[in-house]
Order: structure tokens, then sequence, then C-alpha cells
């Protein structure tokens, strides 16, 4: 589910297809800088509603680690509402 | 001896148009672009401003250029473009990797800023977009310009209200004077059709509701316009070096500052700064032959401009043609005192007098030849372009013909 959101977000942005990322893909390689890279994380945080602090994004190299931040960030939001 | 400063391209966005042949089309037949706002003044008691007609930035930029494009960068881009074609110059060669880009604005990114704002304090959002900074500081114009068009020397915004091209213009021409470039592409840019900055202007009380009509009995106020005026300015040897056809020599510019009133203007600083411009240029008062004014509209502008026209001319000034092109492409801020030395720019080139349109009776205070509604033929050897900023800061910029005097 992350992964799709994410591989369609990323095409839609590089107006290339969703078959041509794999979750090895590197942001490099697909010319996504630094800045465009948290204008995608920014949209991802509006549509999940979740916050990617600062340390986690300088650890984002390719399209899978985003993936991997956004299901884990994903994932402690939900525990946080059942704890609530 | 100081180089000689030599204009050799012009580019202008407004609500006239978007090229400086529309431009000048609509100045030298008296169009006035001042409209009503439709929706983009809703919610506001200003109801008419001149907007560049039928904006569409997808007609000249990629969309992956957008993002970071303001409105008023926009306006800068295009323009900027416009005048270094006009002046023969094409990014990558020596001459524009080299020069400087000085851009004056009043207002910076306000469309990014306040969408942001909107966003937060409105729709009670918890993020900023992260291109709310780099998109809307008021430097911004300035480095897409550098970065579009591949300009690499001295790059920076000015900021003086009304008289932030003026002084960009100024800067560039000490940076050629003093042989630290040979070319520097000056001019301004705003955008300032957004709803705060809108509702900030009416709170202002300084905007008409009917037209602007400078010098006018009936005047009621500014009319906000936006766009984007640039000019290339070159040092004269290195544009006849490249025989590059010259518009008109930039022959002298006065800048001073009232020290006084943030938002009156004062006839003693606007004085000294035209004397301070003609000093510059070494020329007599009475060797003026046209002031493209400040001429806001405002019954205070107008007043004290006139005054201080005569107090600089005494009786020359009666046969001085005064005209404010204001009254045709509304005041576009930061922009302004480019497009208004552009207008005086071609005003020599053509040896044709803009008017100032939408002219009724002349007001109290004002009793010169502010050139009606209709342009006029008449040979232009020296003109000045005035611009008054609020916070008082005043500039002068002298223009001299190039053209040999008819025998």
């Amino acid at each position: 589910m992350t992964k799709i959101m994410v591989f369609e977000l990323i095409a839609r942005e590089q107006k290339c297809s969703p078959a041509d990322l794999t979750l090895d893909t590197r942001l490099e390689d697909l010319g996504i800088d630094s800045l465009r890279a948290i204008t995608i994380l920014y949209q991802l945080e509006e549509q999940f509603d979740i916050e990617v602090p600062n340390e986690r994004i300088e650890t984002i190299v390719t399209v899978g680690d985003i993936v991997t931040n956004i299901d884990q960030l994903r994932q402690n939001s939900d525990t946080e509402c059942h704890d609530a | 001896m100081p180089r000689r400063v030599v204009i050799t391209g012009l580019g202008a966005v407004c609500g006239l148009g978007t090229s400086v042949d529309d431009y000048w089309t609509a100045l030298s037949t008296g169009q006035s672009a001042i409209r009503p706002l439709g929706r983009l003044g809703e919610g506001t008691r200003i109801s008419i401003g001149a907007v560049v007609p039928d904006f569409n930035p997808d007609q000249y930029f990629s969309s992956a250029e957008l993002p970071l494009l303001d409105r008023f960068s926009q306006f800068a881009l295009l323009s900027a473009r416009e005048a270094l074609a006009d002046a023969g110059l094409a990014a990558g060669e020596d001459a524009v990797t080299t020069a400087a880009a000085i851009i004056g604005t009043g207002c910076g990114g306000k469309q990014t800023d306040e969408e942001t704002y909107a966003r937060l304090y409105k729709d009670q959002k918890t993020r900023a977009h992260p291109l709310t900074i780099p998109k809307g500081m008021p430097s911004a114009a300035a480095s897409l310009v550098s970065q579009h068009l591949g300009i690499k020397g001295p790059v920076f915004s000015v900021s003086s209200a009304c008289a932030s091209a003026a002084h960009a213009v100024i800067q560039g021409r000490l940076m050629i004077q003093s042989g630290m470039v040979n070319v520097a592409l000056v001019g301004g840019t705003d955008a300032p059709f957004t709803y705060g900055l809108l509702k900030a202007w009416e709170a202002l009380r300084v905007v008409s509701n009917d037209t602007c009509r400078p010098f006018c009995k009936d005047r009621s106020g500014m009319v906000l316009g936006e766009g984007s005026g640039m000019l290339v300015l070159e040092s004269e040897q290195h544009a006849v070096q490249r025989g590059t056809r010259i518009y008109a020599e930039l022959a002298g510019c006065g800048m001073t500052s009232d020290a006084g009133h943030i938002t009156r203007p004062d006839v003693d600083g606007i004085a000294r700064a035209i004397s301070n411009a003609l000093k510059d240029a070494g020329l007599a008062a009475d060797a003026v032959d046209y002031v493209n004014a400040h001429g806001t509209g405002t019954p205070a502008n107008d007043s004290a401009e006139t005054e201080a026209l005569h107090r600089v001319f005494g009786a020359h000034a009666n046969t001085l043609a005064v005209s404010s092109t204001k009254s045709m492409h509304g005041h576009a801020l930061g922009a302004a005192s480019a497009l208004e030395l552009i207008a005086t720019v071609l005003a020599i080139q053509n040896n044709l007098i803009p008017p100032t349109a939408n002219f009724t009776i002349a007001g109290d205070g004002c009793d010169l030849d502010y050139v009606p509604n209709r342009a006029r033929a008449q040979r232009i050897d020296i003109a000045i372009s005035n611009a008054f900023a609020f916070g008082g800061l005043n500039t002068v910029l002298v223009l001299k013909s190039l053209q040999p005097v008819p025998s």
C-alpha cells in the first residue's frame, strides 16, 4: 500500500512510469536533489499525517528508504493512537 | 573620468502586455491597463488595478521550472530574457557570464508567503511547503534570473519600496563606471495582487477606486499594477566594440533620503535628488526636455513633485513636458521605476512623449504641462525619470539621447 503510493507520487513528480522504479532506485539517479526529496516527503507527510524527523531524512538514499521510513512512522503513529 | 554607461536592451511585462512592443504601442497611444479586478479584489475595497492580461505561466515555463517560480520571479525572468535578447546577448557568452544582475523588488514573493500563511493561520495546517523560503525570499527573482540566464557576476536584489528598480539601475551603473563589470542586467519586479497585500494597501487609504489621474483636480489616489521591467546597461566602449544598438546614455543619477516622514513626500528631498542627478550628468537644468514623473495620483505626491520641479527648474519648469505613465501601467511598486525608465528610453528613441492618461483638469498646485491624454511628437535630448519611495527614498535617473542633433 505505502509502496504503491510512494511509487505513484515519485512517478508523477518525475514524469515517468511507476514501472520504471524499484525499491533500490537511488533518488540521485532520478535527478532528485535534497530540495526535491523534502518536497516529496512533505507530500507524503500530508498524505499520511506523519512527521519525518530531520535525522531520518539524512539517511534516505533510495526509493525503498522512503517506503521503509513511511511504513515505520505509520506503524508508530498507529501504536501511539492505540496506546492513547 | 568614470566610464560612460549606455542602455542596449529592454524587457517589459505589465498590465499593458508581455513585451516592449506591446508596452510602447499602448503608451504611445495613451491606452490604460487599469481595469476592474473582479475576483482578485474579492473581500477587499480595492476594485481596480493593472493586471498582466491573460498571463499563462505554462506558456513561458516548463512544469519542472514552475514549482520554484513565484509570480514575481516569472515576471522578472520574462522581462530579463527579452532584455538580453534585445541587446543581442545570449546565455553562455562571456558578456553574460561575467555580467551583474541587480533586481529591485518592493514586495518579494508575496504570493508564496501568503499561501503558506493561509495554510498555517487559516486552514490550521501544521506544515509549511518546503519551497516557501527559496520561492518567496525577496532575492528569489535575482537568483532565478542568474540561474536561468547563466549570469555569474555580482547578483543580488535591492529593496526600497517604489524606488527599488531605480536603486538597482544606479547600482548597476556604479559597477560599470568603476570597471567592476562591463554589462549589468538591472530592473525590478513585483506581483502585489495578493489578498493580504491588497488588504494592507486598502488600510493605507491611498488607493483609488476611480482610476489613476495624476496631477488632476479629481485625482483620488494610486492604482496598483504588477509586472517587471529590465534593462541591459553596458559600458559605452563595450557596446561600441560589439557593434550593438545603443538606445541612450544613462548620463546621471541622484539619490537622497528625506530622513523625515515614513509616507509623506518631502519637496526638499525630491528637489535635492533631481539636482544631484543633473550635477552627476554635468547638465544645466534648462537642458532637460522631458520628465517622466513619479506621478502616483495621490494628493500628496503630485503637488510635492510639482513644487520640487519648480524649485529645481525655475522658469524652465514651464517649458518642461511632464507625464506620468502610471496612469497607464498602474503603480507596479518595485518594478515601477524600471518600467518608467523604459518608457523614458523609448520616448527618447522615438522622440515621442507618452501622455498622462485619464487627465481631466489640473489640480491645485499642479500647474505644469502634463501632456494630457495624447502623446506628443517632440525632439528629446535629455529626459529624467523620477521615483520617490515610501520611507523618503528618492531617486532620479538622467537619460541623454545619442541621436545626432538635426541640422
